[in-house]
């Protein structure tokens, strides 16, 4: 991924375009449209990648990844007036990244029952800000709710799946180790980060007085050596900035120049969807709205392929938006459960402790 | 439980004591905090900040003009109840410096100062656990958390400070995962 195959992106910016049928739309350009957008154009689907924010162009787009902490106006903490516009995003940006975030004011939230729901509305979404942990699912997830005789069994097992991880560790770049945990399995794996000595204590402490717990290394999408022409990760730890180095996995330094280097992308950020065109004639989706953040014009761009990426909420809002005779609750709303159930991400649970050895390590 | 854990609690627990005590104290920590006066007194922050961290073989606090940072700082990234606090509690050492020595806390000299600072310290100790939580949820942070807090900050990201008193690369390029510390090995500069 050089910087020459970068120049493919085709702009769309305003009326300039004249071609309105594509051989696929992509609709959000994070994680999985970046994947997306990858996998169409390298299979020859002439293809067209929206996102309703601007373009972040790897690396010329990182405006603080070299930035020293007295290099900002206040050290790196956040304005008091930031936090109070922003009491959602703020929980987890500062002055460092918070032009990855939107800003609550403009996107407000209305939560009787609170839940976070962290958005970052610029072409690569949250793959620039997330926190890169990478960990399969296996049968234990697949066949939970079966055991316990909840809900509809899922239509595929961990064998169906593992051929698509073995694919796409093999492209991401994830740091890791091979641990052979049955309900955890290992992937395809960069060198693991080494354990330092107090984790090191801590992993032999509990192997001798557990059988059935495991401390492992973290798998995370970090590069622990040069993959595909991106990285190594320098450990800087402020990957949240973009990393100029490409030392982590994100649409804009991977999938999105991987995408491009084919020819078939058109990148159209400041593109909002607001509805997929369902074809009465054909009972297809024909197509996208698309309402211009900028110039607030409305274009139509048809295709007979149809991802909508646009995150959890995003894509719940659009497919009940998509209002039409057949599916006059909103596209594939016949359940009336489109938009309901969320699971919040929960994180941030733990357990610390003290210890007194290594004082001189 | 010590003495001042057990009178805040009573505090907590005392309806009619807490109600005329919150109107009391929602006035110096929700008023428009006096900036003026806090613009006014970079020296006296400036000696703070250097009792904080002192010069020695390295650069300290007032090398790296920590009072202008933490000026900032207290204006533009507090909330209204840390500058309430902050303005109050200059106020406060004043007051304590005319009363003990009477002398400006800057004309003091250092050992004079650390020792007021060193009580305003002991009187600003939070209480361990939930009381404590709940006193900084209700009245904020107390002067001395607050100075060293931001004089740390000031300190710790200024370019001098990160490179001369401390370690700081903004590549470093490899991970070791553990190493032998050296007598006097500096400390990381960022967290």
């Amino acid at each position: 991924m050089g910087q020459n195959q970068q120049t493919k992106l085709i702009n769309i910016i305003g009326k300039a375009e004249v071609e309105i049928t594509y051989d696929a739309i992509v609709v959000g350009s994070g994680i999985s449209g970046g994947w997306a957008a990858k996998e169409l154009c390298e299979k020859g689907l002439r293809t067209l990648l929206l996102d309703r924010g601007r373009n972040v162009e790897h690396i010329q787009d990182y405006p603080t990844a070299m930035m020293n902490p007295w290099d900002f106006n206040n050290r790196q903490e956040s304005e008091a007036a930031y936090r109070s516009e922003n009491p959602v995003q703020s929980s987890v940006s500062n002055d460092t990244n918070k032009h990855f975030f939107i800003n609550d004011k403009d996107h407000p939230y209305i939560a009787p029952k609170p839940f976070n729901w962290v958005r970052g509305y610029q072409v690569g979404g949250r793959s620039l800000t997330w926190a890169r942990q990478t960990y399969r699912l296996s049968d234990l997830d697949f066949e939970a709710n079966l055991k316990d005789g909840h809900g509809t069994d899922w239509p595929l097992r961990y064998k169906d799946i593992a051929p698509w991880y073995d694919y796409v560790e093999s492209y991401v770049g994830i740091t890791g180790q091979a641990e052979g945990i049955p309900h955890l399995p290992d992937g395809v794996f960069l060198p693991p980060m080494e354990m330092n000595c107090i984790e090191k204590n801590f992993t032999e402490k509990v192997k001798t007085h557990y059988k059935d717990r495991f401390v492992i290394n973290g798998r995370a999408a970090n590069l622990s050596k040069g993959w595909l022409g991106r990285g190594p990760c320098q450990y800087r730890n402020l990957c949240d900035r973009g990393c100029p180095f490409g030392g982590y996995f994100s649409s804009n330094s991977a999938t999105i120049p991987s995408a491009a280097a084919t020819g078939n992308l058109s990148l159209r950020p400041h593109s909002i969807v607001s509805q997929v065109i369902y074809d009465e004639q054909t009972g297809k989706a024909k197509g996208v709205v698309v309402i211009d953040e900028l110039t607030k014009e409305t274009f139509e761009y048809h295709a007979k392929v149809i991802f909508l990426n646009a995150s959890t909420i995003a894509t719940a809002s659009i497919l009940l938006q998509s209002v039409s005779k057949t599916f006059p609750d909103g596209l594939g709303n016949s359940s009336g459960q489109v938009g309901l159930n969320l699971m919040d991400h929960h994180s941030g649970a733990g357990a610390s402790g003290e210890h007194e050895q290594f004082k001189d390590k | 439980m010590n003495r001042r854990k057990a009178i805040f609690s009573i505090f907590l627990l005392g309806g009619a004591g807490a109600i005329s005590y919150s109107g009391l104290t929602w006035y110096q920590h929700a008023k428009t905090p006096d900036f003026t006066f806090l613009n006014n007194n970079e020296a006296l922050i400036a000696d703070l900040a250097e009792v904080i961290i002192p010069a020695t073989s390295t650069p300290g606090a007032k090398d790296v003009m920590a009072q202008k940072t933490i000026i900032s700082l207290v204006k533009q990234c507090a909330d209204r109840k840390t500058q309430n606090n902050f303005i109050n509690g200059l106020r406060d050492i004043m007051k304590y410096a005319d009363r003990k020595f009477g002398k400006p806390f800057t004309s003091l000299s250092p050992a004079e100062q650390k020792m007021i600072v060193a009580h305003f310290q002991e009187e600003g100790r939070n209480f361990s656990g939930t009381s404590g939580k709940i006193k900084n949820k209700l009245l904020g942070k107390s002067f001395f958390e607050i100075l060293r807090y931001y004089t740390t900050v000031a300190f710790c990201t200024s370019q001098s400070g990160a490179n001369n008193a401390l370690a700081y690369n903004l590549i470093p390029g490899k991970y070791i995962s553990c190493i032998n510390l050296s007598p006097g090995q500096r400390a990381w500069a960022t967290k």
